[in-house]
């Protein structure tokens, strides 16, 4: 067995949990694996000469680059003497992001080559290079995995892995397309969420006959096993979520896909699923009163309308009244139930309250927000494509689906650097340069999207790991401060940095004319208050930074209105795995689940204590599921209120949970308007405990 | 012949049968849940020896579950008083069947039909392995009924629970640990987690049996443990010799069983037979019978089970509208048990 796996381990085989074996790994790991397995060169003229030849590094890149510059861009990388914090950042960068030898025996580049190398695939110039450089390697923010890993490669994979796609229509055409799209997706890996309510439920008529469709399952089933079977060349099985609304007449069927109990027929193996609801289905769940569940079919043979496109609020009575429409009645309370008893066995359903993320979407004008993706932050309009037969694709209507481009702040060097506006200017910058060197001509309506739309997303990283570094409480009035002053700050200079690129190139997406942005009505809580802190205690965790004023913003927003903006959405929150543990950061905006966690993937089992546990910090780690789960929410709420998408939030209960008390949660989360929650997640009550209350 | 009485839940009949019952229901699992393909690429990168004692470890569980599940499961059912703990057992029962299926599922997803006929007979020709079933087959027949037999009964079935099931389950630990085979060590994880509130639950029922004997039962009882245990001790020697000598880990497997001979041992409140030694921390770790923090997109993860049903009320909504919350430790009235 390797040395630093045993020492890794040791951290939580003793009686007390010690986090000095994580750095004798760490140590260890360095010098017996990662440095005699690193290719040696000489200078690093050497290292781009082999690294081209052989067709790893993009030899075009280093022609846009002066060569005294590219030293200077990879002297910089080196000189901040980067160290990792622990052995499960530093594998998982080794591990995952590092180049290695075609038969992955030797090492080709170190932590600095990729971030160098980044650096200068995603920039234009060299003081554009050195600016990002410095950020890449001092880990004040981290692009998404395949932004990192891929990022300067000759043969390289796309730079973005997550995808929504409203294809799905209610036809064979469209659904082999979808079908299709998802293989081509997932053989590069990735994420993809898609959206199914148009698709007619079991039982509906097909050319007239009754009783012959299978309904939605019946495409769940395909989107399951094709994402089993196209999984990057065996590295990964791909990844889905379908998203069905509530008020699908198949929507409890599905839901039933995932329960423990299912025979395997109607299970859904790895394919996750979401649950669109739409506010009526709220009020009905509220009053404790029964709704209709409608066939879509059936609806659209009557009144000619995609089950997608329904206005639930304004049209539900009428349709519910249509005597034509084929419907079946079942309580809302007895629904939101079954949520929450496949949540406690399975973690699914997401939850897309679709009232909260509509009523604060900012391009109304383009369409309304259906569906979400794997990790439910993405929340942008949608509009369904329409395929057709062989022969006749000039019929195809190509309608707006989404890619997710994806950045997030590390919040801890983000703070440090005494410069928010700095840090989020060049993370706005890399993700504009990720959405232009994107071109996904596989899927039509993605690449239409990126094209006219040219959405990303900024999120950050380390929330509980910077609270507790600062010994705030999680979820305390401070800390909701916090998050409520940092957020409305990256907010800011996230548009500006926008503004910015629209003023100076000319490009403004498309929809912007007639959007909330062009009124100003999606910025108007900025112009009726500051967001500083009010307390003396945040304060002083933000002295040195520019916080945006009032005046500050009314500046911003009528440069909107002249200039315009590049990109349709700039911020999303990811619920951030792996690059969570490369910088060293509690994961996203979640309070952390475990002091020290053991993660099992398919690399191995790792032993990770929390960036800076000690003795002192311990108390500060509170670990999520002991906490009441209003503070989690609270928390995503207060962000909310800045993030123009969505934020990943994720439930965390004992076992001993019930599912009353995941629906009150339910509840009060679309109270605070918050738009999504990701899984449920549930601790089992281990042995120990267990016992504890019997003997 | 005294009349025949229903189950009454309202009544326990000891203060952690209900407790173990529910403990159990709530973390029913299936392999089907599994997606245990995701290791067949792993499976063929393993060496020949590595994967000899990999599919003969799970074999040889198979073989001691299906005793347990086929055996000693319905003799302890049958000889226990009380409905709650019949119940009990043959719940338990029914997972050691689970756990059968599951390590024959693994059989049918890695190995070709000829394969699979080779290590089904192995398991009938193992000598080690076939002495270690009649013993314990031999001690669940034994006629002697009284507190001192019944005891025997229920000390034996916790060996296996609690000690000779860990020389399979070493393996695909050390494994899983390390990356490797990680699907089918979600398996094993649940399995694991099932054995130790086994192991645990039927050590509770001993224990109160011991109290029942009088001081020179006890004596003998201990006596016949400690050459009982020594035997089976030996015998698992032998069989790791056998198990483990292409993989090079006999000793930290050794190491291993006495380490699970001591939980035996504390389990049933009797005096630890092995000075303490620190085992492989690797396999340490998988043993830790809790729910691991998982990576969503690639496994299954052992941490999610049954949720109990409690309804909403008209008051919890109205609260929430209002702008509170429901006090949640304050239990709504209709109580009901998922019907799926």
């Amino acid at each position: 067995m390797e040395r630093w796996i045993e020492l890794n381990n040791k951290v939580i085989a003793g009686n007390v949990v010690q986090p000095q074996h994580d750095k004798d790994a760490l140590q260890v790991y360095f010098q017996e694996k990662v440095n005699p397995n690193t290719v040696f060169f000489h200078d690093l003229k050497e290292k781009i000469r082999y690294l081209t030849e052989h067709g790893i590094w993009d030899a075009s890149l280093f022609e846009r680059y002066a060569p005294e510059d590219v030293r200077a861009v990879f002297e910089r990388a080196y000189s901040y003497k980067f160290h990792f914090q622990s052995f499960m950042g530093a594998s998982k960068f080794y591990n995952e992001y590092a180049t290695m030898t075609p038969d992955r025996s030797r090492w080709l580049e170190r932590y600095e080559d990729r971030m160098a190398i980044t650096a200068l695939a995603r920039s234009e110039g060299v003081e554009e290079a050195l600016e990002l450089v410095h950020h890449l390697v001092t880990q004040t923010f981290t692009p998404a995995t395949p932004t990192l890993m891929n990022s300067g490669k000759a043969n390289t994979g796309r730079l973005v892995s997550c995808f929504l796609l409203q294809d799905c229509t209610d036809n064979l055409d469209s659904i082999t397309k979808t079908l299709s799209f998802v293989a081509e997706l997932s053989k590069g890996g990735g994420g993809i969420g898609v959206e199914v309510s148009n698709l007619r439920a079991r039982g509906e008529s097909l050319r007239g006959i009754q009783n012959v469709t299978k309904g939605v399952m019946g495409v769940a089933k395909m989107l399951d096993n094709m994402l089993r079977y196209a999984d990057q060349a065996g590295q990964r099985p791909g990844a889905g979520a379908i998203y069905l609304s509530v008020m699908h007449a198949d929507f409890l069927d599905v839901l039933s896909a995932k329960k423990i109990a299912s025979d395997e027929d109607s299970r859904l193996k790895t394919l996750s699923v979401g649950a669109t609801i739409p506010d009526m289905f709220m009020e009905k769940a509220r009053l404790g009163e029964d709704i209709f569940q409608f066939y879509p079919h059936s609806l659209w043979k009557e009144t000619g309308q995609e089950f997608s496109d329904i206005d639930w609020t304004r049209d539900y009575q009428a349709l519910a009244d249509n005597a034509n429409i084929c419907k079946k009645r079942v309580s809302a309370r007895r629904v939101l139930e079954e949520i929450a008893v496949t949540q406690g066995e399975s973690g699914y359903p997401y939850l897309l309250f679709e009232g909260n993320a509509n009523r604060v979407n900012p391009i109304a004008n383009v369409g309304s927000i259906k569906m979400s993706n794997l990790c439910s932050e993405i929340l942008q309009p949608t509009l369904p494509s329409y395929f057709h037969a062989y022969g006749q694709e000039a019929k195809d209507r190509i309608g707006l689906d989404v890619s997710c481009n994806l950045s997030s702040l590390v919040i801890e060097q983000t703070m440090h650097s005494g410069d928010i506006g700095r840090v989020v200017t060049a993370a706005i910058g890399l993700l504009d340069n990720v959405a232009r060197s994107t071109s996904v001509t596989e899927v039509p309506a993605v690449k239409r999207a990126n094209d006219e739309m040219r959405s990303i997303g900024l999120g950050a990283m380390g929330l509980h790991s910077f609270l507790a570094g600062q010994e705030l409480i999680y979820g305390s009035p401070e800390a909701l401060e916090f998050v409520d002053v940092f957020f409305a700050a990256v907010h800011y200079h996230a548009r500006r940095a926008s503004m910015q690129i629209a003023r100076d190139t000319g490009f403004v997406f498309s929809g912007f004319e007639g959007s909330r942005y062009q009124s100003g009505e999606h910025f108007a809580q900025y112009l009726e208050r500051d967001f500083t802190p009010q307390g003396a205690e945040i304060a002083a965790l933000f002295e040195g930074h520019a916080l945006p004023t009032r005046a500050d913003w009314q500046q911003l927003v009528s440069d909107i209105q002249q200039h315009g903006l590049a990109h349709s959405f700039v911020m999303a929150v990811a619920p951030t795995g792996s690059i969570s543990y490369v910088s060293h950061a509690s994961a996203s905006i979640m309070p952390i689940t475990e002091r020290v966690e053991t993660r099992t993937s398919n690399k191995a089992r790792t032993i990770y204590p929390m960036p800076h546990l000690s003795a002192d910090t311990e108390w500060y780690y509170e670990e999520a599921y002991d906490m009441d789960q209003r503070r989690v929410l609270d928390t995503v709420a207060a962000a909310q209120k800045h993030v123009d998408q969505g934020i990943s939030c994720t439930l965390f209960v004992p076992s001993t949970t019930s599912t009353r008390a995941l629906q009150a949660y339910y509840l009060y989360a679309y109270r605070l308007g918050i738009k999504t929650l990701y899984y449920t997640r549930m601790r089992k009550t281990n042995l120990e405990e267990c016992l504890s209350c019997v003997v | 012949m005294s009349p025949f009485s229903a189950t009454n839940w309202s009544e326990p009949e000891d203060g952690f049968s209900t407790t173990f019952y529910e403990k159990y229901t709530s973390q029913l699992w299936f392999p089907e849940e599994i997606p245990l393909s995701n290791d067949a690429l792993v499976w063929k990168s393993l060496s020949d020896d590595e994967r000899w004692t990999y599919i003969h470890a799970s074999a040889g569980l198979n073989a001691l579950d299906t005793l347990q599940g086929e055996v000693g499961m319905p003799a302890l059912r049958s000889l226990i008083d009380g409905h709650i703990r019949k119940a009990t057992l043959q719940f338990q029962g029914v997972m050691e069947d689970i756990h059968a299926r599951s390590y024959s599922l693994m059989n049918k997803t890695f190995l070709s039909t000829s394969e699979e006929r080779e290590v089904f007979e192995w398991v009938r020709t193992q000598p080690q392995l076939q002495f270690k079933i009649s013993f314990i087959q031999g001690v669940f027949a034994d006629p002697d009924v009284s507190n001192l037999g019944l005891w025997k009964k229920l000390a034996v079935s916790c060996m296996l629970e609690t000690a000779l099931f860990y020389s399979g389950f070493f393996y695909p630990l050390y494994m899983a640990g390390q990356g490797r085979m990680v699907s089918a060590g979600e398996i094993f994880n649940l399995i694991i987690l099932d054995e130790a509130l086994h192991g645990v639950y039927v050590a509770l029922l001993a224990q109160e049996k011991f109290g029942l004997m009088n001081p020179a039962e006890q004596a003998y009882a201990r006596a016949w443990y400690a050459q009982t245990l020594q035997t089976l001790y030996q015998n698992e020697l032998a069989y790791t010799d056998v198990l483990y000598a292409g993989v090079n880990l006999i000793g930290e497997v050794k190491r291993f069983i006495r380490f699970n001979c001591n939980v035996l041992a504390d389990n049933l409140a009797l005096e630890r037979p092995f000075p303490d030694k620190e085992i492989n921390p690797v396999v340490q770790n998988g043993i830790e019978a809790r729910g691991t923090t998982h990576d969503f997109f690639s496994a299954k993860g052992s941490s999610y089970s049954k949720v109990r049903v409690e309804t909403l009320s008209d008051a919890d909504v109205e609260a929430i509208w209002a702008g509170g919350f429901p006090d949640l430790n304050v239990s709504n009235q209709v109580v009901r048990v998922s019907h799926d």
